[in-house]
């Protein structure tokens, strides 16, 4: 049975999911930039917009974001509940 | 509107010896509303200069009530105080080293905790903070309540709450931040912890660079920012310390390299405790307005697609409004201003009468000539950015701009470069960070501009006949092909990261202000006027100058003498010297290559210059002299917009020598490969 609790990319995650930031895989300086608009470990976010080709939408903060897939592949988010029954 | 005096009786009143003079730094994150803040405060009364040593404008303006004279600082917008741009380090060293008497940091209310943020790092510095929440009626719209008293006790500094663009609150900002500043308001705010989890470390490096750092720069937030790895400080700290004390601490350090997390962690959970009574939102807002228009701006095919009809529209309703009224201005001021001092010059002798009609005074005319173009720029970037679409095209064209090592946000200053050049190196202002916008004003040139595409248009007939068409566009796509070949070179290369890490806040959409628009189309023409004007008039009457003399006419001129000169060079390429003297003389304006063929060659009738050019110039060397000047030099107003830009000679002589050698190796291509193909006919 797979865990659903393993955090897993924020690239990885539909349109539509939900989930908590488990973990930020880069330095410094990336953790700093990604602080300022609300992104840290903790922090509840919903995914706005997927496509899977371009840059993510999504919502933090009360804030929307767009963020590069490259950068998005080093943000690590727990699922939540939520989003769990949200998928098909 | 409130009615805020300003300063037109300083003097005066400072001769009275009542009032007092303090300086005041605003500060707030991007899209807070912060320039709508201080455009209220101080009206008109606002100075643009630069930072010292930075790119970065600096917008200073004041005000004054009975009490005392406020000079207030536009700070730029930054999201926090780790150095990532110029921008951050102007507001850190503004705040160490300016010394302000207050900061007022603007909020957005319907974002609050995250703008909070900013206050959470400027809490740690030894200055006096006035909490601004901007924009209270959106939030209102949205559900959410801010209680400002509780905030404010909570905070332990005065909240205010505002509506700035309807002036709305501004008289409370201005009477809160009064009373800090007459040392009326003695409540000391709680700064947020460091997270738990490293107070003992934190304390361990205090103790360590106690002593060591000057003055300016409180011991504890030192700390903090060498717990959250700030390359500028630990190079200070370096430096203060000496490598055996510097070694105790990077002991510590290394230890606890993730003690960033817990910092930046303990911020938001400081933020949480103090909005946590004040704040009330509902459990799930309703679909706001930006949702509804962005399910459209951001969708993966409509979105592309409207994008690509806004920047048309902005493109025809730039330039066919600018065209009209650039003739018009020609031929109603320019032109008869010119005639007329020409005829008051009459009794001057003939080379100064040239020197100030055709050299100095043309150079004037080519300034103005960009006004309108410019101005109707600006009116239109200042309102896409001010709506909060330029986000969204930005978000939709980054794919392309991607693989340009590019911001999607390039997209705008590289499109509109097909009219003007200078219009999108001065565009590149709205990127970040800088290396993005050095990359994108290198790369701006390449699109050809409209007086280049003019030129296309007369001379492609002469040298192709019925194959005019096809070449232009072949011309045009090739331009487009070595932008994307440079991009792809260089943003590998030299600007490896110019991209920065892609994340941008998506604001919502909003309308914008009159005054606010105004306030930007305007500081960015006397920009270009007052710096880049200068500059375009002394090249263009040192031109002038080349092109006459010793003379008689441009035939016997210096400019023609180079030409001759170069003729080796030319010869590499088929271009005769009449050829590569109307291609330098391109350097002023481009649409000078055809007047100067028509010089060299002779006739002046259209018949007899066709006539005579297509008698000179056969067509390989026809095509290698047209992919020149496709991506010859930029014209001297680009090239001093540019250096205007980056605050330096440096990127212009970067600038002119990429395309100098593209240019010319494009072209010795070209003439090879059109004779090459001739002889297999």
């Amino acid at each position: 049975m797979p865990d659903h609790h393993a955090p897993v990319a924020l690239v990885a995650l539909p349109t539509g999911a939900c989930g908590t930031v488990a973990a930020l895989n880069g330095g410094t300086a990336f953790v700093g930039r990604l602080a300022g608009m609300g992104i840290t470990v903790g922090a509840d976010v919903r995914v706005l917009q997927n496509t899977g080709q371009g840059p993510l939408l999504i919502h933090v903060r009360e804030t929307r974001l767009a963020i590069g897939r490259g950068e998005a592949l080093r943000v690590l988010i727990r699922a939540s509940g939520k989003a769990g029954r949200a998928r098909p | 509107m409130p009615a805020l005096s300003r300063p037109a009786s300083v003097a005066v009143r400072t001769a009275e010896g009542q009032t007092r003079s303090f300086l005041v730094g605003l500060a707030g994150q991007p899209n807070v509303g912060k320039s709508t803040v201080f455009n209220v405060l101080t009206g008109l009364h606002q100075h643009v200069g630069n930072w010292p040593g930075k790119t970065v404008e600096r917008r200073e303006g004041s005000y004054f009530d009975d009490r005392f004279i406020v000079r207030i600082v536009d700070l730029p917008g930054t999201y926090g105080l780790t150095p990532a741009s110029p921008e951050e380090r102007v507001v850190r060293d503004f705040v160490l080293h300016e010394r302000p008497d207050a900061i007022v940091v603007v909020v957005d209310a319907s974002a609050l905790e995250r703008s909070l943020y900013l206050l959470a790092e400027l809490l740690l510095l030894p200055v006096r903070l006035v909490l601004a929440v901007n924009m209270v009626d959106v939030a209102e719209k949205q559900g959410v309540r801010i209680e400002a008293n509780v905030l404010e006790a909570a905070l332990g500094l005065p909240v205010v709450t505002l509506v700035a663009r309807r002036g709305e609150g501004i008289r409370d900002l201005v009477a809160a931040l009064g009373r800090v500043l007459a040392g009326e308001d003695e409540r000391v705010p709680t700064p947020p912890s460091t997270g738990t989890r490293h107070e003992q470390q934190l304390n361990q490096i205090k103790s360590l660079v106690g002593g060591h750092a000057p003055a300016a720069f409180p011991p504890h937030w030192i700390a903090v920012k060498l717990l959250e790895g700030d390359s500028e400080i630990t190079d200070l700290a370096r430096e203060w310390l000496g490598a055996d004390a510097w070694g105790d601490v990077e002991a510590v350090l290394a230890e606890h390299e993730d003690a960033i997390l817990d910092v930046v962690g303990g911020r938001y959970e400081w933020i949480g405790r103090m909005v946590r009574a004040a704040v009330t939102r509902p459990h799930l807002g309703p679909v706001s307005l930006t949702d509804r228009i962005d399910r459209v701006a951001l969708h993966p095919i409509w979105g592309p697609a409207l994008a690509l009809a806004v920047l048309g529209l902005v493109f025809s309703a730039t330039y066919l409004l600018a065209i009209p009224i650039q003739q018009w201005l020609d031929t109603a001021v320019i032109s008869p201003l010119g005639d007329a001092l020409a005829t008051a010059l009459a009794p001057a002798p003939p080379w100064l009468r040239g020197l100030l009609v055709e050299g100095i005074y043309g150079g004037v005319g080519a300034v103005l000539s960009f006004v309108p173009v410019l101005a109707l720029f600006f009116f239109w970037l200042g309102l896409l950015e001010d709506t909060g679409y330029l986000a969204r095209i930005a978000f939709v064209a980054d794919r392309a701009m991607h693989r340009l090592g590019l911001h999607g946000r390039s997209i705008l200053p590289l499109s509109l470069g097909t009219g003007c050049n200078v219009a999108a190196v001065m565009g590149a202002r709205v990127l970040e960070p800088r290396a993005g916008r050095l990359l994108t004003i290198l790369l701006a040139p390449f699109v050809p501009c409209s007086a280049r595409l003019a030129v296309l248009a007369v001379l492609a007939p002469i040298f192709f006949g019925p194959w005019a068409m096809p070449v232009v566009l072949c011309l045009f796509v090739t331009n487009l092909v070595v932008l994307g070949l440079v991009g792809v070179v260089l943003s590998r290369t030299t600007f490896r990261g110019a991209r920065g890490a892609f994340i941008m806040e998506v604001p919502l959409y909003r309308a914008p202000t009159r005054r606010g628009l105004a306030t930007f189309v305007s500081q960015n023409l006397m920009a270009f006027l007052h710096k880049a004007g200068t500059l375009i008039v002394v090249v263009s009457a040192a031109v002038w100058f080349l092109s006459q003399y010793p003379g008689p006419g441009i035939n016997n001129s210096f400019l023609a003498a180079l030409g001759q000169a170069l003729a080796p060079l030319g010869a590499a390429m088929g271009l005769d010297w009449q050829l590569l003297t109307a291609l330098v003389t391109g350097f002023l304006a481009k649409e000078n290559v055809i007047a100067t063929l028509g010089v060299l060659y002779g006739g002046d009738g259209s018949v007899q210059f066709s006539e005579a050019v297509r008698v000179a110039v056969s067509a390989a060397s026809g095509l290698a002299f047209l992919v020149a000047t496709m991506l010859f030099i930029p014209c001297a107003a680009t090239l001093a917009v540019i250096r205007q830009e980056t605050g330096g000679w440096r990127w212009p002589t970067i600038s002119a020598l990429l395309h100098l050698t593209i240019s010319l190796a494009a072209a010795v291509a070209a003439y090879h490969l059109a004779v090459f193909a001739g002889s297999l006919l």
